[in-house]
C-alpha cells in the first residue's frame, strides 16, 4: 500500500470513491446509455435503442452547433484575455509598490462574487434603458448610446464582463508562481544589463509555465461549461445569439423534454472538452520541456 | 495510533451518516379519513400536520400573494386539509414538476398550463375530474381536456392588452386607435412629441410574441379562412411560413416605423415597466398581474387598457385564455382530499377568493361573474365580445414552441428575414410534434 497510511489506505479512500462513483461515474454511464435511446418526457419508461440517431441530430441541429461554437469562442477569448491581462498585471503587482496589497485586493475583488450576481449587475450597467449606467454616461457626454445586446454584440459583451470578473483570479495564480521565482535570476540578468522587457520574456514568462497551465486548463474547461453569466445577462438571446452548450442542454435537453438528445449533446461536449484538455496539456508539456 | 483510530472512527461515522441521509424516509401512517384505496406512491412530500389535518402540497409558478385569499378560503372550506403552498419559478416549473411526477411523487394539487396538462394527462399523472369540469364552460375546460376527460379546472382568465397613460393621451388630444393603422399613427404622434410611444422589454421573448399574434388573431385567426389554422398547426397540417407571411409583413410596421427598436433588446421587462410608470413612455403591453407594480411605482398614474387592433375596426383583441388549470395528482396518497379541495374551488365563493388576487380576469365557472375594474374599461369591448385568444394554447404538444416564436422574432427585429424566422418556428414545432 502506498504512503504512510499503510493498511488504512483503502478505508480512507473508499468513502470518497463511493461518492464519486454514485454522483459522477454512474450518472455519466446513464447519460451514455440514454444518448442511444429514444428517452423523452413523453416516453420516460419504454425506451428503445435508436443508436446514433441522437448524435446525428446533435450535428444536424443548428441550435446545438451554435451552442458549441459560442462555448468555444467564449472559452478561448475569456482564457486568452485572462492570460494576456493577468500576466503583466501580476508582474506589475509583484514589484515593490506601496499600494500593491490594496491593488491586489481591488483586482481580485470581483472574483469573490457569484457570476450570477455579477451578470445581473452588468445587465443593468449595460442596459439600453435610461437607467443603464454606461449609456447614461455616454449620452451625458453628448455621445450616441451603444446597444450591447444585439445579436452580434451580446456574446462579446458577456465575455467582457467575465474578463473583468476573472482576470483578478488569474492574477493571483500568476502572483503565487512569480513569488516562487528566485530573485537571484533577476539580479544576474540585471548585472548582465538585460532590459525590463527582456527580463519578462526571457526569465519571468518561461518560469510561469505551471501557473499558465493551471489558468489555461481551468479557464478553458470552465469557459466551455459557462451557464450562469449567460443565464443572468441574456438567457441565450437575443434569438439564439448567446446560446452555449449548457443553455442548449438546459432548454432542449431538459425544458423541452428531449432527454436523449440532450444526453448525446452532453457526451459530445465531454469528448470536445477532453480533446481540448489533452491538446492544452500536450502544448504546455512541450513548453515546459523546451524551458527545462 | 490514537489519532489514527479517532480518524477511522470519524470516517466511519461520516459514512454511516451519509448512507442514512441517502436512505428512504419512513412515512407516518395516514389518518383513516385521508387514506384512499389506491394509496399510490406520492407520499414523499405529503405528511400529517396533526391528528385531524392532512397537509396537501400545491405548486404554482406565481407567488403566494396571487392566491392568498384562495388559501384563506380553502382553510375554512376544507378544514381537514392544510395547504402547503410551493412557489416554483416559471423558468424551472415544468422541469421540477415533470421530474417529481415521473418519480411517482409531486404536488398533490398541481397548477398546470394547457400544454403541461395535456402532457401529464397523456402520461396518466392526472386524476380525471369530469364532474367538476362540467360546472365550467367548455371555453375554459377545452384546453384542459384530453381523450374526452377533463383533467384540470380553469382558473381566472388572464389577458394582456396595451396599458396606456390616459393623461398623456388627453393632454396631447390623441384619440384611442380603433385600427392597426391608427395605432401606428398614434405612435408616430408621440414620437413627434418626443415621447416614447411604447415601452417594451425585448430582452424577454414574450412582448413581440404576444403583440404579433394578437394582430394575427384580429387579421387571420378570427376569420373564416384562418379559424382552423392553430388546430391544423397542432396536427402538422399547415406551416406558418407560407401562411402567416402577409400578416406578419403588415405587423412589421411596428419595426419599420421605429416603435420596436433594436435598443429594446437591451431592456428587460422591469425596466420597460419603469419607463411606463414614470411617464417616459405612453404605452406598455402587459396584463393585470403588473397593475400593482405599476401603481406602486407611481400611484398618481392614470392608466387604462386598450385592446390590440387589426387593420379593420373591431372590438379589438386581447391575448389571453384560461388561467392556470388546477389539477389533482393521480398518484397522490390523498387524491380524494385533493379533489375535495378542487370541489371547494368550484364554487362561486371559491372563484371569488381566487379572483380577489387576480382582478381583471373572469371566471369560467357557471354563475360566477365579477365586475371589471376601472383600469380595464377601454378593453371591455374586447372582453365582452369574447375576443380573448391565445393561439399557442391550441398547439397541443407543440405549445412550448411559442418560446421559439418569441426568440425568432428577436432575431427578426435584429435583421433576420421573415421566411427564415417563420420556418425556424415551424421546425421547432415539427420537432416537438415528433416526440
Amino acid at each position: 500500500m502506498p504512503g504512510s497510511l499503510g493498511k488504512y489506505f483503502a478505508i480512507f479512500i473508499v468513502p470518497a470513491l463511493i461518492i464519486y462513483a454514485i454522483f459522477c461515474i454512474l450518472p455519466f454511464g446513464f447519460t451514455i446509455y440514454y444518448s442511444f435511446t429514444n428517452y423523452t418526457d413523453m416516453n420516460p419508461t419504454n425506451l428503445d435503442w435508436v443508436w446514433f440517431e441522437n448524435y446525428k441530430k446533435v450535428f444536424q441541429t443548428p441550435l446545438m452547433m451554435t451552442g458549441m461554437k459560442n462555448s468555444v469562442i467564449y472559452a478561448i477569448l475569456l482564457t486568452g484575455f485572462q492570460v494576456i491581462l493577468g500576466l503583466p498585471l501580476a508582474a506589475v503587482l509583484n514589484q515593490k509598490l506601496k499600494t500593491k496589497n490594496l491593488l491586489r485586493s481591488i483586482f481580485f475583488f470581483p472574483a469573490v462574487f457569484s457570476s450570477l450576481i455579477i451578470g445581473y449587475l452588468w445587465k443593468y450597467i449595460l442596459s439600453s434603458a435610461d437607467s443603464g449606467l454606461i449609456n447614461s454616461i455616454l449620452i451625458g457626454l453628448g455621445m450616441d448610446s451603444v446597444n450591447f445586446f444585439t445579436s452580434k454584440a451580446a456574446l462579446y459583451s458577456i465575455i467582457a464582463t467575465q474578463v473583468w470578473q476573472w482576470t483578478g483570479w488569474a492574477m493571483v495564480i500568476f502572483l503565487a508562481n512569480l513569488q516562487s521565482v528566485a530573485e537571484e535570476l533577476y539580479e544576474a540578468a540585471r548585472i548582465d544589463g538585460a532590459s525590463t522587457g527582456r527580463i519578462f520574456f526571457n526569465i519571468t514568462l518561461p518560469l510561469m509555465c505551471p501557473s499558465v497551465k493551471i489558468v489555461v486548463v481551468t479557464g478553458l474547461i470552465g469557459g466551455m461549461k459557462v451557464f450562469d453569466s449567460i443565464y443572468s445577462m441574456t438567457g441565450g438571446g437575443p434569438g439564439n445569439a448567446t446560446q452555449t452548450v449548457m443553455t442548449v442542454m438546459m432548454d432542449k435537453g431538459i425544458s423541452d423534454g428531449f432527454y436523449a438528445t440532450g444526453a448525446a449533446l452532453g457526451v459530445c461536449f465531454f469528448v470536445v472538452v477532453l480533446l481540448i484538455s489533452a491538446l492544452v496539456n500536450n502544448l504546455m508539456s512541450k513548453w515546459s520541456k523546451a524551458i527545462s | 495510533m490514537k489519532k489514527r483510530l479517532l480518524a477511522l472512527l470519524m470516517c466511519g461515522v461520516m459514512t454511516a451518516g451519509m448512507l442514512t441521509g441517502c436512505g428512504a424516509k419512513e412515512e407516518a401512517p395516514a389518518s383513516d379519513a385521508a387514506t384512499t384505496e389506491e394509496a399510490p406512491a406520492a407520499e414523499a412530500f405529503t405528511e400529517e400536520a396533526g391528528s385531524d389535518k392532512v397537509t396537501l402540497r400545491m405548486s404554482y409558478w406565481n407567488s403566494e400573494d396571487t392566491v392568498a385569499a384562495l388559501l384563506d378560503y380553502l382553510a375554512e372550506a376544507v378544514p381537514e386539509v392544510e395547504i402547503e403552498y410551493q412557489f416554483i419559478d416559471n423558468d424551472n416549473y415544468n422541469t421540477v414538476v415533470d421530474t417529481q411526477l415521473s418519480a411517482g411523487e409531486g404536488p398533490d394539487i398541481i397548477c398546470e398550463s394547457p400544454a403541461s396538462a395535456l402532457k401529464h394527462a397523456k402520461l396518466g399523472y392526472l386524476q380525471p375530474i369530469n364532474d367538476l369540469g362540467a360546472k365550467y364552460s367548455t371555453a375554459g375546460t377545452s384546453v384542459y381536456s384530453y381523450d374526452g376527460n377533463v383533467y384540470a379546472l380553469p382558473g381566472i382568465s388572464w389577458f394582456e392588452g396595451i396599458y396606456f397613460n390616459k393623461d398623456l393621451f388627453e393632454e396631447n388630444s390623441i384619440a384611442l386607435p380603433t385600427t392597426f393603422d391608427e395605432y401606428i399613427a398614434v405612435c408616430k404622434q408621440f414620437q413627434e412629441l418626443g415621447i416614447k410611444p411604447l415601452a417594451a422589454g425585448l430582452m424577454s421573448w414574450e412582448p413581440m410574441l404576444k403583440n404579433s399574434l394578437a394582430f394575427t388573431s384580429a387579421e387571420y385567426f378570427s376569420t373564416e379562412e384562418g379559424k382552423n389554422f392553430n388546430a391544423d398547426y397542432r396536427e402538422g397540417k399547415v406551416t406558418m411560413n407560407g401562411t402567416l407571411n402577409p400578416y406578419i409583413e403588415k405587423w412589421s410596421e411596428m419595426i419599420t416605423e421605429g416603435i420596436y427598436t433594436t435598443d429594446m433588446l437591451g431592456i428587460d421587462h422591469t425596466q420597460a415597466l419603469d419607463e411606463f410608470a414614470t411617464g417616459t413612455a405612453a404605452m406598455f403591453c402587459s396584463g393585470p398581474w403588473d397593475y400593482e407594480a405599476i401603481m406602486a411605482k407611481n400611484p398618481d398614474l392614470n392608466i387604462d387598457m386598450m385592446p390590440f387592433q387589426g387593420t379593420t375596426a373591431s372590438d379589438g383583441w386581447l391575448i389571453g385564455g384560461p388561467g392556470c388549470g388546477f389539477a389533482a395528482n393521480a398518484a397522490s396518497e390523498h387524491v380524494d382530499l385533493a379533489v375535495k379541495v378542487l370541489e371547494a374551488l368550484s364554487t362561486v365563493e371559491g372563484q371569488a377568493a381566487l379572483w380577489e388576487n387576480n382582478q381583471g380576469g373572469s371566471s369560467y365557472l357557471t354563475g360566477a361573474e365579477f365586475e371589471l375594474p376601472a383600469a380595464y374599461s377601454s378593453a371591455s369591448s374586447a372582453l365582452n365580445a369574447g375576443n380573448v385568444y391565445c393561439p399557442w394554447n391550441e398547439w397541443g404538444d407543440a405549445a412550448a414552441a411559442h418560446e421559439n416564436y418569441g426568440l425568432e422574432f428577436q432575431s427578426y427585429l435584429d435583421g433576420q428575414d421573415l421566411e427564415t424566422t417563420l420556418s425556424n418556428v415551424d421546425a421547432a414545432v415539427e420537432e416537438l410534434l415528433s416526440k
